[in-house]
């Protein structure tokens, strides 16, 4: 290390390097412990989300996708692929007929994903287009909730503060995503997102969208989360 | 509530995956890479592998924590007490190995996030005695300067609360009935 680094070069989280042990301990744990939840993840996918308290601010995201059922998947969503990737949130999947079943109050949270699709800005990178065709079926008609807990965006040496609701792109003035982020991405993998969308037509649109999802599109108003003190429930003591 | 395994761990509804998204998804696990997942390598318990996904946990060294302004101190717990009273354990991994582990993990602050609440069984489900271990864990340390009194809420509850607001930058937004 050179050590006359300026400050702000300081890697996001701060922190020491392991330690040779604590590699081997690491090393021992993966070999013998099934970590089958990690093993079911099976896509990666590549698209962009917006804070829905502030929509201008725009982020790349990888969201490491595994499917609990035909209904309903999880990702894990971090800011980048490769090995210092660092996890900023959650993303719930469900389909459409699940999301009608939800009450309208839950619906405010969850954004729709035929725009991402259509539009090319969804991709799984290195797979053909070919290949994922049925899958961006799926998903366009699916509906998202994606909960971001570490603001890398904004310098956040480390996940403070409260989660964030996260919005997907969309068609229309605050749910564009700025040009040059897109750009950005396209050239890490040598892809086009207009040509991924021309050859994306063909792709039906959801016959229905549900308006309670995109709820700013609608209503104008976006959501933020606060942390308030509370009163504890304690336990009762054991008899 | 029964206790049994159904009550506690409900199953997430929707049609099993059809075969030939299963396929699909083969084929997009083979062609590509996962370069931030194959980082993950310990198992702190959690259940098996139709697992869902019920939120995330940020574990910092007592350094870093120490290093965070007093407000957001208050949102991370301390782990000694998880680790010394055996509640916290590492599936599958040998006892002395996952002392040596713990000893560290017992150290540090975290904070979590739970997006989904269910609860499980945790004990009847690994064959594991969280009282047995507690005596082999007696001998571990907490954190250098003792547990901060700002973690852990300051011994307060937080909640999170949504609000509504407008969207920023306001005039950018059409308006259904304007």
């Amino acid at each position: 290390m050179p050590g006359m680094e300026p400050e702000s070069d300081e890697p996001i989280p701060p922190g020491k390097p392991m330690s040779m042990e604590q590699h081997l301990l690491d090393k021992g744990a993966q070999m013998i412990q099934s970590l089958k939840p990690v093993k079911q993840m099976s896509q990666h996918v590549c698209t962009f989300a917006l804070y829905s308290h502030d929509m201008t601010r725009q982020i790349e995201t990888h969201h490491y996708v595994s499917r609990v059922n035909q209904d309903f998947l999880q990702c894990a969503v971090y800011d980048s692929d490769d090995s210092t990737g660092r996890l900023i949130g959650i993303e719930y999947i469900i389909s459409d007929g699940m999301y009608e079943s939800l009450p309208p109050e839950e619906q405010r949270l969850w954004h729709s994903h035929a725009y991402e699709i259509k539009s090319g800005l969804w991709v799984n990178p290195r797979v053909p287009e070919m290949v994922l065709r049925p899958e961006l079926e799926n998903i366009a008609k699916t509906y998202g909730k994606f909960w971001c807990t570490w603001q890398v965006d904004r310098g956040d040496r480390l996940p403070v503060g409260a989660p964030a609701l996260m919005m997907s792109p969309q068609g229309v003035n605050l749910g564009m995503v700025k040009p040059e982020v897109v750009r950005k991405r396209d050239d890490k993998y040598n892809i086009s997102t207009d040509a991924l969308k021309n050859a994306r037509v063909e792709i039906p649109e959801p016959e229905w969208i549900n308006p309670q999802a995109d709820y700013w599109k609608q209503h104008g108003k976006c959501f933020a989360i606060d942390f308030e003190p509370t009163e504890m429930k304690l336990r009762a003591p054991f008899p | 509530m029964e206790g049994v395994n159904k009550s506690t761990h409900p199953e997430v509804p929707g049609e099993p995956t059809h075969t030939s998204t299963a396929l699909l998804e083969t084929a997009t696990a083979t062609i590509q890479g996962f370069g931030p997942i194959n980082k993950i390598h310990q198992h702190l318990c959690a259940p098996d592998a139709d697992a869902r996904l019920i939120g995330l946990e940020y574990i910092v060294s007592e350094e870093l924590f120490l290093t965070l302004p007093d407000e957001e101190k208050r949102m991370w717990h301390s782990h000694e007490y998880e680790v010394k009273s055996g509640v916290l354990f590492m599936p599958g991994m040998p006892g002395p190995i996952q002392r040596q582990d713990l000893e560290k993990v017992c150290k540090t602050y975290g904070k979590v996030f739970h997006f989904w609440q269910v609860d499980k069984d945790v004990e009847k489900g690994f064959g594991v005695s969280f009282d047995k271990e507690r005596e082999n864990r007696a001998y571990m340390t907490g954190p250098a300067h003792g547990i901060h009194p700002l973690a852990n809420g300051g011994g307060k509850g937080l909640k999170t609360v949504l609000r509504e607001v407008d969207c920023k930058p306001v005039d950018s937004v059409p308006r259904v009935f304007v």
